[in-house]
């Protein structure tokens, strides 16, 4: 159990990094044909071939179809945008808000920082999936109610980790001098505390992309997330599950591709925490 | 404690308050009685549902305080029983998925920690990933197909007997091993670490006794709460679980209750959550006084 | 009469990661005799030491040169052997008192795993033996501190058990790599007693590395200065430090501080040792 010497560590950085461009340059790749699906979709995702029906994969439909005749591909694509889109924008206010909320508590402290760790903790108390399940179904379903379920707990682990480390980052000093040169509490935070946080708090968000994706897959599949027939990823597994003797593709695709995606950013994240060095 | 139990209930009444849907509609169609206003409103009364917002959480809160949590707008039961029922089951499928979990976990961190970067680490580290990300619903359908359809070893619909715990506790037990591999090993690292261990080496301590005896016994707190946070996610993971293989534990009832809008079955239910939540971080908290005697308790 | 060395260096080179720390070191070692090394931070006295006892464990590579123990090379035992040595052998005592032991497992159960591992352990009878141990090295209150944890001891304390459990297995060579270090003076004082008082009750070889020229002058017979890697000068304790001959040896003792023309390391003598 040897300690790396420095030229060992020169050396795996520099793997590193290698390996962190290559995994953004596939998930930029993976954001640009979502986005561009509703253009490259070999075939119309909505429409039902009749004649066609659970038909193995070809070349007219790649993925083959489902059990309405649909094009199992096209549905895939489709499911890429709804699925990313619908994430990303999830991480992205559930970052925001968190990181806020979290630099506010750890920098002023007081009524304020203990109000809100007991309205975490209250949060906390319940299983996360059931809370979620719950706002969702309650809600009566549908995509805005996923998102609204997925985000009420998620912000969570943002704000923890922005005000543990606002707290350490208060006694650096930065911040003493910020301070005395008269800068106001408002400014500290945005442009002294939050740069040097906000490293291990992206590399928290990414791996969040992968828990959300998920997420937003488990409550359409259980029919309270995206509702058919739009296409998406979840839901597409659980109308297909009931013939996955005859037709395995159906279910395969659309699991793979959550599969597949998760992987991505959850390997993604773990590359940019090991690069950047920073405790999670 | 109090205070959080206090919070949740307040909260999740409020939820159901302002969630659409009415319950009293939802019982009367699934009874199969054709709906008029004034049968809607006769049932909404019997139900309380007109009264205000706090009259109806303070009633609920009194009746709590009498061991009474209602009774179940779907069936007439009274929810505590259910609840407790229903609780059985799950608490026999986490059991189950957990100790198959950490019989598998347990040796397997302790090994990756140890053969730390070699070939078998990675190997061991890359399952436990790939199986970090697979959600657990495909992997339900997946494990669902390979046994009840290809093999035909298990029937699809579940027996609730141990045949029928097989499933869903692998479905559950799978991604609970790879993250508590992950988990164990970092714990394992963070020991085999320390300084104390290069003193024993050079007073020429077995391994064995270093392994186990230090590195281990010293990792042992944060094993616990690795393990106390499992159970968490455990009945959490559960819900999804429990539905597809319909499992009659806490998970199912939850579910049917939210479709059928069945409030009460739903309060009583987070509240014996939060309880359990709660009353396994208190053990954690405990067991940390016998574990690292310099840790102070709170 | 002449005994033959317990330890013999020849030409020794050793490098760290690549990076050469030591280079040409020659020693010998008789039974019985205590060997100080004395130099600035940095110079390769720990590194030496490490080489001693565990090259492989440290990453300490040794290039050239050869290490004879008992008239044994070193390099042509097994892992195995080694291991065994480790201990009964050759006992070390670290310059962090916290970092012997286990912090929150008892003296006792420490003791009982390391005379297992070594198969010494006779259950009461090895018990007695420490308990004897500890009065001969003036350790009192030995039932407490064997049912006590390393963390609600002192470091002095820790320092002085972690010396008694390494002359437990009864090595014939001590590496003690700055016991007196992290200690304040009064410690120091305890510790330096209780080395003193080891070699009163065995015939026990030991090297001490340390930067702090009173704690060599105390106890050791030869002295050796280490400065970059090499051995500038050896000789015997009283000599080298009331007649320098070497350049970096006079500018070493110039450094330490002087009150009328006396070393003040000698104050500590005229401090009663406080009472644990």
């Amino acid at each position: 159990m040897q300690v790396l010497s420095p030229k060992g560590a020169q050396k795996r950085k520099l793997y590193l990094r290698r390996r962190f461009t290559v995994l953004v340059i596939i998930a930029v790749a993976l954001l640009m044909i979502s986005a561009l699906a509703p253009f490259i979709v070999p075939n119309n995702p909505y429409y039902n071939d009749a004649l066609a029906i659970r038909s193995m994969p070809s070349v007219q439909y790649p993925f083959g179809t489902d059990g309405l005749g649909r094009c199992v591909l096209s549905r895939v694509l489709m499911g890429a945008r709804t699925s990313i889109c619908a994430t990303l924008i999830l991480v992205f206010i559930t970052f925001v808000f968190g990181t806020f909320v979290g630099l506010l508590c750890g920098y002023y402290g007081g009524i304020l920082d203990t109000v809100i760790m007991r309205l975490i903790d209250i949060l906390l108390s319940v299983p996360q999936m059931v809370l979620t399940i719950a706002v969702a179904g309650l809600g009566g379903g549908g995509m805005m109610n996923a998102m609204i379920a997925l985000g009420f707990t998620s912000w969570i682990v943002y704000a923890r980790l922005a005000k543990c480390q606002t707290i350490s980052a208060k006694q650096e000093d930065y911040v003493q001098a910020a301070r005395l040169g008269g800068h106001s509490g408002c400014r500290i935070m945005l442009v002294h505390i939050l740069p040097n946080i906000a490293g291990s708090l992206l590399v928290n968000a990414t791996i969040q992309i992968g828990t959300m994706l998920i997420g937003f897959a488990g409550l359409s599949f259980l029919g309270i997330g995206v509702q058919v027939p739009q296409a998406e990823w979840g839901s597409m597994i659980n109308e297909s599950r009931a013939y996955i003797q005859l037709a395995p593709w159906a279910v395969l695709a659309p699991g793979g591709a959550v599969v597949l995606t998760a992987i991505l950013f959850n390997y993604l994240g773990d590359t940019a925490r090991d690069l950047l060095e920073v405790k999670v | 404690m109090v205070l959080i139990l206090l919070g949740v209930s307040f909260l999740t009444f409020a939820l159901m308050y302002i969630s659409p849907g009415d319950p009293a509609q939802q019982r009367l169609t699934s009874q199969g009685v054709v709906v008029s206003q004034e049968i809607l409103d006769r049932q909404r009364h019997e139900m309380g549902l007109d009264r205000s917002f706090a009259e109806q959480y303070g009633t609920w809160l009194l009746k709590l305080l009498g061991a009474d949590m209602g009774i179940s707008y779907k069936d007439g039961f009274p929810v505590l029983g259910k609840l407790i029922a229903a609780l059985r089951y799950t608490l026999i499928l986490a059991a189950v998925s957990l100790g198959t979990a950490l019989a598998i976990a347990l040796p397997a961190g302790v090994y990756t920690a140890v053969r730390q970067d070699q070939i078998s680490d990675y190997i061991i580290r890359l399952l436990s990933f790939v199986s970090n990300c697979i959600p657990n619903f495909l992997l339900c359908v997946l494990l669902m197909y390979l046994f009840c359809i290809r093999h035909k070893c298990f029937p699809v619909i579940a027996q609730n007997n141990v045949q029928g715990l097989f499933l869903p506790a692998l479905s559950l037990s799978i991604p609970l091993t790879g993250r508590l591999i992950r988990q164990i090993r970092a714990e394992m690292l963070e020991q085999i670490k320390k300084d104390y261990i290069i003193g024993a080496r050079l007073r020429g301590v077995n391994e064995k006794y270093i392994l186990f005896h230090n590195a281990l016994r010293n990792a042992l707190p944060g094993i616990i709460t690795i393990i106390g946070l499992s159970i968490g996610e455990l009945i959490g993971g559960s819900v999804m679980i429990e539905n597809i293989f319909r499992w009659p534990g806490l998970g199912k009832l939850v579910m049917d209750s939210i479709v059928n809008r069945d409030y009460p079955v739903i309060q009583g239910f987070v509240l014996v959550t939060a309880v359990i939540y709660v009353g396994i971080h208190l053990i954690i908290d405990i067991s940390y006084k016998y574990l690292d005697p310099r840790i102070e308790r709170r | 009469m002449l005994q033959s060395p317990i330890l013999e260096i020849q030409n020794l080179s050793l490098s760290y990661d690549h990076t050469c720390i030591g280079n040409d070191i020659s020693f010998a070692l008789n039974t019985g005799e205590v060997l100080g090394i004395a130099g600035e931070s940095g110079c390769g006295k720990s590194t030496l030491l490490k080489a001693i006892i565990d090259p492989a464990g440290y990453g300490v590579q040794i290039s050239e040169g050869t290490i004879k123990y008992k008239g044994k090379e070193m390099a042509d035992l097994s892992v195995k052997a080694r291991c065994r040595m480790r201990g009964a052998e050759i006992g070390m005592v670290l310059q962090n008192p916290f970092a012997a032991f286990n912090p929150i497992r008892s003296y006792q159960k420490q003791f009982k795993e390391t005379l297992k591992s070594h198969n010494q352990w006779r259950g009461k009878a090895s018990v007695a033996e420490i308990l004897e141990l500890f009065k001969q090295l003036g350790l009192s209150g030995g039932k407490r501190i064997l049912s006590s944890c390393p963390y609600e001891m002192s470091g002095g304390m820790n320092q002085r058990i972690s010396i008694a459990l390494s002359i437990l297995l009864q090595p014939s060579l001590l590496l003690a790599d700055e016991p007196t270090s992290a200690l304040d003076a009064t410690l120091q004082f305890q510790v330096v007693e209780q080395l003193r008082r080891l070699r009163e009750i065995s015939d026990i070889s030991m090297i001490l590395v340390s930067h702090n020229l009173f704690v060599i002058a105390e106890i050791c017979d030869k002295t050796a200065i280490m400065h970059e890697g090499q051995i500038v000068e050896y000789g015997n304790t009283q000599e080298i430090l009331l007649n320098p001959s070497h350049s970096y040896t006079r500018s070493l003792l110039k450094a330490v501080p002087k009150l009328h023309g006396t070393w003040l390391g000698c104050i500590h003598q005229e401090v009663a040792p406080k009472k644990e």
